[in-house]
């Protein structure tokens, strides 16, 4: 990347004069290199018929009435020296996707343009009013070569907390609701009695390293199912055209899902009884007969392979009861621009915390040689703190999907 | 005195409320605890009209008449003054 941008600092340096003078702004302003506090260049490329582009020159225009300081130039891309120079910008900022809108404040680029970008340069204008910056653009239009210094590497999202220091407050959040979301979704007592039959059954072997390895394998298949089958959703959510439209969708399923959570707490609340809902008994049955089939088996390695198509099995099968909350906290990791390798650490954070409750009970069965369930008293309330939060959310993710962004400027 | 617990072996309240029955009739010699598996006797279910959740405990007299039902989860304090109300 270094050397990339060393390149392309060359040949702007090279041509930089020729597309200073080239290009063809349609309103021109004095730019100097580094701007003072207070003095904000924004630069934005634009094409006919964009409707981004409507957008975002209306809030521009809002914000300039707000702040006369700003600084604004638009290169419509219609015209061919403008287009060419889109790219040359483009490849200096090594974004690969060139469409417009495309904004450039200081050492930071926005492609497109949405309540997600609003907030992001809500928040960078009111940072750079503040602190000397580079203007990379301007260093462009001078021809001047560019230096890897000069690309504002900070996070959208950092803010200075007094004692703690800097905090990244999108990761810190996105951190939190990965604790919380995993925790609830983890209280969900839906594939927890497999875990349970299972160690009862192991318990009687009296053989501690038959517990370990079964209950083990199960736990680990368990984490690793829900792993893939979330990164796989996330994937999926990124390469999505219509990414709004299924933001909406998963929010409309967001409210959906937290009010079935409310209406059976609600239910519970009125029936006045906490025990074992009976249904899909015929699923449960056969279930049951594959569990004793496994942990009965007297070939150990046998019983691992069993054990890890069973927990296969049981999460595909119990995947109803907790879709809702993975589901909807991968939408929030791909509206916050997480996908790939950089979510990675949230989704284990997530698993982490859904298996949480697991790990304890299974660790105090192989310890004391008991079972200690959860009571479904603790799953009703899961069931209401939950469908409030996917309420939340959803309502969030429909109509102010900014918030979910962290950016509080 | 006679308790019959309908119990299922997926069902986690079960397994919390077992001990508890188990504890509550520990020093008493007339009453004695049959537990009978929800999944594996259909008929029994049918006859003694068990709901849709579990575990169900039905308290019969020496006359074998029902005298108490007791669905679901239930503190040990709680079904300690049940059992002393019979």
């Amino acid at each position: 990347m270094k050397f990339k941008r060393f390149l392309i600092s060359a040949l702007l340096a090279f041509f930089g004069f020729s597309l200073a003078t080239l290009a063809t702004p349609t309103s021109e302003v004095m730019v100097t290199a580094v701007d003072t506090p207070n003095q904000v260049s924004i630069y934005y490329f634009t094409s006919p018929g964009c409707p981004h582009c409507a957008s975002l020159k209306d809030y521009l225009a809002l914000k300039q009435e707000e702040k006369p300081h700003l600084i604004l130039r638009e290169f419509d891309v219609m015209i061919q020296e403008n287009e060419d120079y889109l790219y040359a910008v483009a490849d200096a900022f090594d974004e690969t996707n060139v469409s417009t809108p495309f904004t450039i404040i200081g050492g930071k680029h926005y492609v497109g343009f949405s309540s997600v970008t609003e907030a992001a340069l809500n928040r960078i204008i009111s940072k750079y009013e503040s602190e000397e910056h580079v203007d990379v653009m301007a260093k462009i239009l001078a021809g001047e070569p560019l230096l890897e210094s000069d690309f504002d590497q900070s996070s959208d999202y950092e803010y200075e907390i007094p004692i703690i220091g800097t905090v990244d407050v999108r990761e810190v959040s996105l951190g939190l609701i990965a604790i919380i979301l995993g925790f609830l979704d983890g209280l969900n007592p839906c594939a927890m009695w497999v875990l349970l039959f299972l160690i009862s059954l192991v318990l009687g072997s009296d053989n501690k390293k038959r517990i370990w390895l079964i209950g083990g394998f199960f736990l680990f298949t368990s984490a690793a199912f829900y792993f893939v089958l979330m990164m796989a959703w996330l994937q999926t959510i990124h390469f999505l055209v219509a990414k709004v439209a299924f933001q909406i969708i998963v929010g409309i399923f967001a409210l959906l899902a937290g009010g079935y959570n409310l209406y059976s707490f609600i239910k519970a609340q009125v029936k006045k009884t906490d025990g074992c809902e009976v249904t899909t008994v015929t699923t449960k049955q056969k279930l049951v007969a594959k569990v004793r089939k496994i942990a009965m088996a007297s070939y150990l390695p046998a019983a691992i392979l069993g054990v890890i198509g069973l927990a296969i099995i049981v999460n595909a099968i119990e995947l109803a009861c907790s879709t809702g909350l993975p589901l909807i906290f991968t939408q929030i990791l791909a509206l916050n621009g997480f996908v790939g390798a950089s979510s990675i650490g949230f989704i284990l954070l997530y698993i982490l915390f859904f298996i949480l409750d697991d790990l304890i009970i299974f660790a105090i069965a192989v310890f004391t040689l008991k079972i200690s369930p959860i009571s479904t008293k603790i799953g009703k309330y899961a069931h209401l703190i939950g469908g409030i939060l996917m309420i939340i959310l959803g309502i969030l993710m429909i109509f102010f999907p900014e918030i979910l962004l962290f950016s509080f400027f | 005195m006679k308790i019959i617990l309908f119990t299922a072996i997926w069902c986690p309240s079960c397994l919390i409320m077992r001990p508890r029955y188990k504890e509550l009739i520990k020093n008493d010699s007339q009453t004695t605890l049959e537990e009978v598996d929800f999944d594996d006797h259909p008929d029994l279910v049918k006859q003694f009209k068990i709901g849709n959740i579990l575990p169900v405990a039905i308290v019969f007299n020496n006359q074998k008449q029902e005298i108490k039902r007791i669905v679901g989860e239930v503190s040990s304090k709680k079904l300690a003054v049940m059992w002393l109300e019979l």
